[in-house]
């Protein structure tokens, strides 16, 4: 027998007072156990009502509807339709049963939170290693290439690179050796999309790999992650020194003809050896720096030989669309990008997380409805997608449906899945200048433009930021922004100046109150930012002087106080707390 | 646990289920972990043979999405809904062995929605 619960999440917290003392009243309390819980896309509902075991779920109920469920549903088993939560379905993704629920849906995730990563058997229970069993047994390199050539799969490292065009050339190059790498060595600020997969799910790796290998023709493959990932380089090791017990790695793969090896090698923590020929030379025991591309490492990689090199999640999809067919896979997303995408969504929301959703799936529904919306109820700024080598998107894209071309006509990236929301009290010359920082530090310094550029772009935006700029000084930006994009040698160099473009594409008023009125009127400038204190307004309640980590405020219990200014070092404390706004930025 | 000898000698494999009607799952990943998950899932491992609880599957699982709820700690007891607890610390974990498990009662706190169905299950 099942037990009864209604799980209540409303803005109202009378809500779930009224259902409980109404209850009562018809003398069914007793039935069920009614409880509070947080709801997903409460931003759109007032509330959401669960009845379990029904499964049905409610919404818009208020004290003043509540009665027609306890009349119709409870007491009598009748839906009230009018308050019924329809799920919203996407023509794009609505496959059989297949349905998103709350904006989201999760392929490469699927087993996150499910499974114990540890555990073989719990991944071969939730059908692992069948589409390897299945490809073994029935299908040819060429029927794989097909199959992927149908879900029309890309690369989710960033670039959206067709993932069978890479499979077919390194398996159409003649070669007796040849590898399959993947490239764990993630790096973005903010972005931890495959650190989770790793940790979570190792096998699905394994297993993508498996199958990448007997269709382009490896032997060994490498599993390049960064060192700062201890944790899924335990689990890894784990998940491979299982496989090979079970026989599912290593010589002969079950019983058949086809052997395959896998090893780890670590990352030292340089983020260009996120760049493919870099992580090639760091493999390799070189130092890891970019080398011209062609040759791509398809047909000149590893040791000068046929590589493939994909990233954690496009080889998280391989399972399962050779599972379920390349056509299933193809009918999810967009007309140019097909399948699921895992942002982590951090910043100024509420519900920071990793969030997979559908292509097509709009920024807004993703910072609103799955994050919650924003941190503190404050104004929404922007959106920053793709790290480094990603822009910023303001508000009005919000409604922009997420694929590989939208993000980029947009002049940011889908880059690896980082998605940072900012808010009002952001400065995008600030934010500018934070990944430009990061892109300084990571350069290899191999190649003049990215050496050379960033630097001087870097010392351009500190000299914004603290006022000094002059009616030039846009235009500086533009032209080293355009050499470093088509001189640099790989991407992160050419990639470099985006983050400093979008910002000046969509917040070049900002820029200008920098050059010209010497204000930064978020506070993050803090050679552009004074604080005071407005005597008036003051009551001397103390919290600020409390509050002041370097002790510049003074004044007496109920006293209007005063900021020291040689002593201030403008962190804006202050002006956080202050109930009576008597704290002045300027 | 012998090799695979075959594709059919795979595929005929069952791996054992276990027929416990309690499951606890908590999600250990680095950012489960660093908020504390480990010592939760100490902490029931401990308590589970203290007060000699049986037929419970206490198991660590990756991510589950929402980092701003860590640690995150699933429960699925047969005829109840699974729920998934949000902000458990060492109290609250207590409180999940007495109530939810011993006596059945769902704790009408830190309730969490799971954002997301199982596609394996459709």
């Amino acid at each position: 027998m099942s037990v009864n619960v209604i799980f209540i999440s409303s803005n109202d917290p009378e809500l779930y007072h009224v259902m409980v003392k109404k209850l009562r009243e018809k003398n069914i309390k007793q039935n069920y156990q009614i409880r509070r819980f947080n709801a997903f896309g409460l931003y759109k509902y007032s509330s959401i009502l669960h009845i379990y075991p029904d499964n049905v779920k409610y919404v818009n109920v208020t004290v003043d509807n509540i009665d027609k469920i306890i009349e119709n549903h409870l007491l009598n088993g009748k839906i009230v339709d009018s308050l019924l939560y329809k799920d919203e379905i996407k023509n794009n993704v609505k496959i059989g049963k297949l349905h998103i629920y709350h904006k989201q849906l999760r392929l490469v995730l699927r087993n996150s939170g499910i499974i114990d990563p540890e555990d073989i058997n719990s991944y071969i229970e939730r059908n692992g290693y069948r589409a390897l069993a299945k490809v073994l047994k029935s299908m040819k390199p060429d029927d794989i290439i097909e199959e992927l050539k149908k879900s029309n799969l890309r690369g989710r490292g960033g670039a959206g690179y067709p993932t069978w065009m890479k499979w077919n050339f390194s398996k159409n190059t003649e070669n007796d050796t040849k590898y399959i790498v993947c490239n764990a060595d993630e790096g973005d600020p903010g972005a931890y999309m495959d650190r989770s997969v790793l940790e979570s799910d190792p096998h699905s790796i394994i297993e993508g790999m498996l199958i990448g290998a007997y269709t382009i023709g490896a032997k060994q493959g490498y599993l390049y992650v960064r060192a700062e990932y201890p944790l899924a380089i335990k689990r890894l090791q784990k998940a491979i020194d299982d496989a090979k017990s079970y026989g599912l790695l290593g010589k002969n793969i079950l019983g058949t003809a086809f052997s395959f090896d896998l090893e780890i090698r670590l990352g030292a923590g340089a983020f260009v050896c996120g760049e493919e020929t870099a992580l090639i030379s760091s493999i390799e025991g070189k130092r890891g720096i970019p080398r011209p591309r062609p040759p791509f490492p398809s047909t000149n990689g590893l040791w000068n030989k046929p590589t493939v090199i994909n990233n954690v999640e496009t080889l998280a999809n391989i399972p399962l669309i050779l599972l379920k067919g390349g056509d299933w896979y193809n009918k999810i997303g967009t007309t140019e990008s097909k399948g699921t995408k895992v942002f982590a969504l951090t910043g100024k929301v509420q519900k920071s997380g990793l969030v997979e959703v559908p292509m097509g799936t709009t920024l807004r529904e993703i910072i609103y409805d799955v994050g919650g919306g924003i941190l503190n109820d404050k104004e929404f700024k922007a959106v920053q997608t793709g790290g480094p080598s990603g822009g910023v998107i303001p508000e009005k894209y919000l409604d922009t449906e997420i694929s590989y071309e939208s993000l980029s006509q947009l002049g940011s990236i889908m880059g690896s899945g980082g998605m940072i929301v900012m808010d009002k009290s952001d400065c995008m010359v600030d934010v500018a200048k934070f990944y430009l920082q990061f892109t300084v530090d990571e350069s290899c310094g191999k190649c003049s433009p990215c050496r050379i550029g960033g630097k001087q772009m870097l010392d351009i935006l500190t000299e914004i930021s603290e006022g000094k700029g002059d009616d030039n000084t846009i235009n500086k930006l533009y032209r080293i922004s355009s050499a470093m994009q088509k001189a640099s040698l790989c991407g992160l160099g050419q990639t470099a100046p985006n983050p400093v473009i979008s910002t000046l594409k969509y917040f070049e008023k900002e820029y200008i109150d920098h050059i010209k009125d010497k204000k930064c009127n978020s506070g993050k400038c803090k050679s552009l930012v004074s604080y005071s204190i407005n005597k008036d307004e003051c009551i001397g309640c103390q919290l600020c002087a409390k509050r002041c980590p370097v002790d510049a405020i003074v004044g007496d219990k109920k006293i209007a106080h005063s900021i020291i200014e040689s002593k201030c070092i403008k962190c804006g404390l202050c002006y956080e707390v202050c109930k009576f706004n008597a704290v002045v930025m300027a | 646990m012998n090799k695979f000898r075959s594709i059919d000698d795979f595929e005929s494999f069952k791996p054992e289920i276990s027929n416990n009607k309690i499951k606890i799952l908590v999600g250990m990943g680095s950012c489960g972990i660093a908020a504390g998950a480990d010592k939760v899932y100490e902490l029931f491992n401990e308590e589970i043979s203290k007060r000699g609880l049986n037929g419970i599957d206490l198991k660590k699982v990756g991510c589950l999405g929402l980092c701003f709820s860590e640690p995150n700690v699933e429960v699925q007891i047969e005829d109840l809904p699974d729920i998934l607890y949000g902000k458990v610390d060492l109290n609250f974990a207590i409180r999940i062995i007495e109530e939810h498990i011993v006596e059945g009662k769902i704790i009408n706190e830190h309730i969490f929605d799971k954002p997301y169905i199982d596609v394996l299950n459709l």
